[in-house]
């Protein structure tokens, strides 16, 4: 294995560290946190290209040999597994009891279940469970000074002591390294519903996403996408805008789904609905979006913008209003929104710094997720997070006084 | 001289005199919660914004006297008891929902609404807001916050902490500030979860941005009556196992059904054992059938009857034996001290086994009301107060009670909270170096401890050994308390 393979933004790491287990993992990380060796944590590798370049990069430490289930009560619907687990493998497990885990992001070969809940990615079936905070009961983390920290419990309600757990998803790894987490689970869905709708008007896709969101059978997913993006998913659909839902029930409620949203859309001057054939490879491909905009357009600007729900229609407009038409993909109901401009701007950090001030204006941020190297030099992945900056400061200085973890890659340089 | 007579002046100057109570008479009122702990605070204050709060703690600062925030009083954990005394802000003045945003799903409302308001006001849209703790004709918005409550139905739809997106807070120094909010992925570390449940420990909440849903098209609810407790419990998990996630699944025992018999005559056999409550909700295709399934599941684990709510009021009857439980044991003993563990669902009839052991070893009588599908036990060990060294012997069996929780799996609370009443619990949950962490989220964002001292973690300081030396003070008669 060579180094370059964990390299960041161009810096490779002097050394690659491989703990056996969680115990050694800690006692590795409170060595580092001894010499002031700046350490990034590591799963798959997948979601990496995630924030700011380094400010210093020494070691790695990675979760691979955390790749064990702890505990699976499946009776209770609960589940811990080591961080290094991949969500692949996760899916495997669960699948014998007919449960999952509903964490729908890319690369589950490869991705792990510490590294997806460190960089806080969600997919699709979010709108109808929760982002991952809100499924997961606790988790143990291993902190600078060589402790495994406990957080949380493992059963399904508790309210003993502070959500320290929850603090850790979505910190990339700054404050901590996960050595294992624990989930309630869900049971599949006996029976499962997939359906596509196109239009020719952005604000009759908009409309009929309002519509579907607010069927009586809740809708797991609702997905929007351009024609331009479309054409990722194998779909020659000539029309601009596409919607695709997914439903999930018993086989009467999907019988009664299909029907509803054929009803919606129809009212909202769909051009064409039909229902997804191969409904797993649709909404694998779904999950990797996120990655198929990055990688496969690796010369592109890839943003991504988080607005209030009702200001869907509006992001997109705005992000329409550009001088080049990005490819457009969206978690429509929760307003997550993907767009990769091809060629954005002879000046990327003037254009990123527009297209902000404009999204706070609909109450959103801007997250960088994609650029090429010598773009993303010039612009700051994360939004301005505002006041509470400085209590994310503070929290960071007690975890991390030392500034070793992953220095200089999230929000604000921390 | 004490400071609390120029506090009270500055305090009066600020909100006026009618804001500001110091009498002892005005202030017994505010020393109870709902649990068998009590103090005075020294002066309760009534604002009705986020910038009289600021100031507020200015003041408390400036006479180093601690600020204790209390919702409606209905909390059973002593969250709320000012054991340091210092200034209590109740937020009888902030009770407004300010905003209705069925396009975000989300309404914004100040910390003193009462849940049930929420919902009330949501219904003619269609929407409702979804954690409903049993108190929740009661209880405020603020303290559910700070509490992460739950409720019968949070089996399906998740505690509060799964239905905040945005908080307004002060903090400790007096800056008002906003966490999270109507988008998604607010970027940064997860503050809202910090702030969640930490019991008044890190801010005063001023404003809440929660998730509103829509009403489910249909429900339906059915009660199924077993002979033995065991048979009941194993009906349960045997739901849970077979993936079938209803709203909400509730199971009284024996002791309590005698108990609501006796007060309401609702009509459940006095000989049974066990009660389960289930409830589906969902679209109205498909949910007969799923009522019918869960019934004959039911049957399928010994229940002797199986009741099927046909309407709305007889959906109403059917929850009353759940609803009045509490109220109805006033009819056994003068006094309840409840506990709030959690075990795996599967563990449920072991547990239940085991309490009774620990009942007969304690000579106590325990009637359990559950969160039964989450394995939320609330077992109420009933006493008389006034006989001498019942408390204690009551507080033994309810430690170990909870020692068996978390011996199996489980946790020391599911909802109620840490407050005084599980300090001392803590650790047989966390080892030192989990509370120390826990400390490090705390003093990272209120480093001087002047609000709500004391609670959520055991400090081994003079903090908690003045805790301790005011506990226990039972009161006589719980008066209304609700799980």
């Amino acid at each position: 294995m060579t180094n370059e393979l964990f390299s960041l933004n161009g810096i490779s790491p002097q050394t690659i560290y491989i703990p056996r287990d969680a115990p050694e993992l800690a006692q590795i990380l409170a060595l580092c946190n001894a010499q002031n060796c700046a350490v990034v944590a590591w799963g798959g590798g997948t979601l990496q290209h995630l924030g700011n370049a380094p400010k210093q990069y020494d070691a790695v430490i990675q979760t691979a040999n955390l790749n064990q289930v702890i505990d699976y009560a499946f009776d209770d619907l609960t589940a811990t597994f080591g961080a290094g687990m991949t969500l692949a493998e996760i899916e495997r497990v669960l699948a014998e009891h007919g449960q999952f885990l509903p964490l729908d992001v890319p690369h589950p070969e490869r991705a792990t279940i510490g590294g997806v809940l460190a960089s806080g990615m969600n997919g699709a079936l979010r709108l109808r469970y929760g982002p991952a905070r809100d499924y997961m009961l606790g988790n143990r983390f291993a902190t600078v000074d060589g402790q495994i920290i406990k957080a949380g419990s493992k059963v399904v309600k508790n309210v003993a002591g502070y959500e320290l757990h929850k603090v850790q998803v979505g910190a990339f790894g700054t404050l901590g390294i996960l050595t294992e987490a624990t989930f309630k689970l869900f049971p599949k869905p006996p029976a499962e519903i997939s359906m596509w709708a196109s239009f020719e008007e952005l604000r009759d896709a908009c409309a009929a996403v309002g519509q579907v969101w607010n069927l009586p059978t809740p809708p797991l997913a609702i997905e929007l996408f351009n024609s331009d993006t479309a054409r990722l998913l194998d779909s020659n659909a000539p029309s601009a805008w596409h919607i695709a839902a997914r439903f999930g029930g018993s086989k009467a409620t999907m019988a009664a789904a299909r029907d509803v949203f054929a009803n919606a859309v129809n009212e909202n001057n769909a051009r064409s609905v039909e229902a997804i054939e191969d409904a797993q490879k649709f909404w694998r491909a779904i999950a990797d979006m996120p990655a198929t905009l990055h990688e496969n357009f690796s010369d592109a600007l890839l943003v991504r913008v988080s607005v209030p729900p009702k200001e869907l229609q509006n992001a997109l407009r705005m992000l329409l209003d550009t001088p080049s038409t990005p490819r457009i993909f969206a978690h429509a109901a929760v307003a997550s929104i993907y767009a990769s401009f091809q060629d954005a701007s002879a000046s990327p950090e003037t254009f990123i710094a527009t297209l902000r001030a404009r999204v706070h204006d609909l109450h959103g941020h801007l997250v960088v997720e994609g650029a090429p190297p010598t773009v993303r030099k010039q612009i700051n992945a994360w939004d301005d997070v505002g006041a509470s900056f400085k209590l994310m400061q503070s929290l960071k200085r007690k975890f991390d006084p030392n500034n070793i973890l992953n220095p200089g890659r999230f929000v604000g340089g921390i | 001289m004490s400071p609390i007579s120029p506090a009270v002046q500055e305090l009066q100057k600020l909100l006026g005199a009618r804001n500001v109570l110091w009498q002892p008479d005005d202030l017994r009122v505010y020393s109870y919660d709902g649990s068998n702990n009590m103090a005075t605070p020294d002066i309760v204050v009534l604002p009705e914004n986020a910038k009289q709060i600021s100031n507020i703690i200015k003041i408390a600062r400036r006479y180093s006297m601690a600020i204790v925030p209390r919702g409606s009083g209905t909390g059973l954990c002593g969250a709320i008891t000012p054991i340091a005394g210092g200034i209590m802000i109740a937020f009888a003045r902030m009770k407004k929902i300010h905003n209705i945003d069925l396009e975000n799903r989300t309404a914004l409302v100040e910390p003193g609404v009462i849940n049930l308001d929420v919902s009330t006001a949501l219904a003619p849209y269609k929407y409702f807001y979804a954690p409903d703790p049993s108190s929740q004709a009661a209880c405020s918005i603020g303290g559910n916050v700070a509490n992460n409550s739950g409720g019968p139905h949070c089996l399906l739809y998740g505690v509060t902490a799964n239905h905040v997106l945005g908080l307004e807070v002060v903090l400790e120094d007096g800056e008002i500030l906003w966490l999270g909010g109507a988008a998604p992925d607010e970027q940064g570390y997860d503050l809202v979860a910090a702030f969640i449940g930490s019991e008044g420990t890190l801010g005063i909440i001023t404003k809440i941005l929660v998730r509103i849903m829509p009403l489910p098209e249909a429900t339906r609810t059915l009660l199924a009556v077993f002979n033995t407790i065991e048979q009941a419990s194993r009906t349960v998990s045997g739901v849970i196992g077979a993936g079938v996630i209803p709203a909400a699944i509730e199971m009284i025992d024996g002791t309590t059904i005698r108990a609501v018999e006796a007060a309401y005559n609702i009509g459940l056999p006095l000989d049974a054992d066990a009660v389960l409550l289930i409830e589906v909700d969902g679209p109205k295709a498909g949910i007969d059938e799923l009522q019918q399934m869960l019934a004959d599941f039911c049957q399928e684990f010994g229940a002797r009857e199986v009741r099927i709510a046909r309407n709305e009021q007889e959906r109403a009857d059917l929850w009353k034996a759940r609803k009045t439980a509490l109220g109805a044991l006033g009819r056994l003993a003068p006094n309840y001290y409840i506990q709030d563990g959690v075990v795996p669902r599967s563990k449920l009839p072991y547990v239940l086994q085991q309490q009774d052991a620990i009942a007969k070893k304690y000579n106590v009588t325990i009637a359990n009301v559950l969160h039964a599908g989450d394995g939320n036990l609330h077992p109420n060990i009933l006493f008389d107060a006034r006989e001498h060294g019942a408390l204690e012997r009551v507080k033994e069996a309810g430690g170990e009670i909870l020692k068996l929780c978390v011996d199996v799996g489980g946790t020391i609370s599911g909802e109620h909270g840490v407050g005084l009443e599980k300090l001392d619990y803590m650790p047989l949950l966390f080892a030192q170096a989990d509370l120390d962490a826990q400390a490090k989220l705390r003093d990272a964002i209120a480093p001087t401890r002047i609000l709500n001292p004391c609670k959520m973690l055991p400090q081994g300081s003079k903090c908690g050994e003045a805790a301790r030396s005011k506990l226990p003070q039972a009161i006589t008669g719980n008066a209304e308390v609700w799980i």
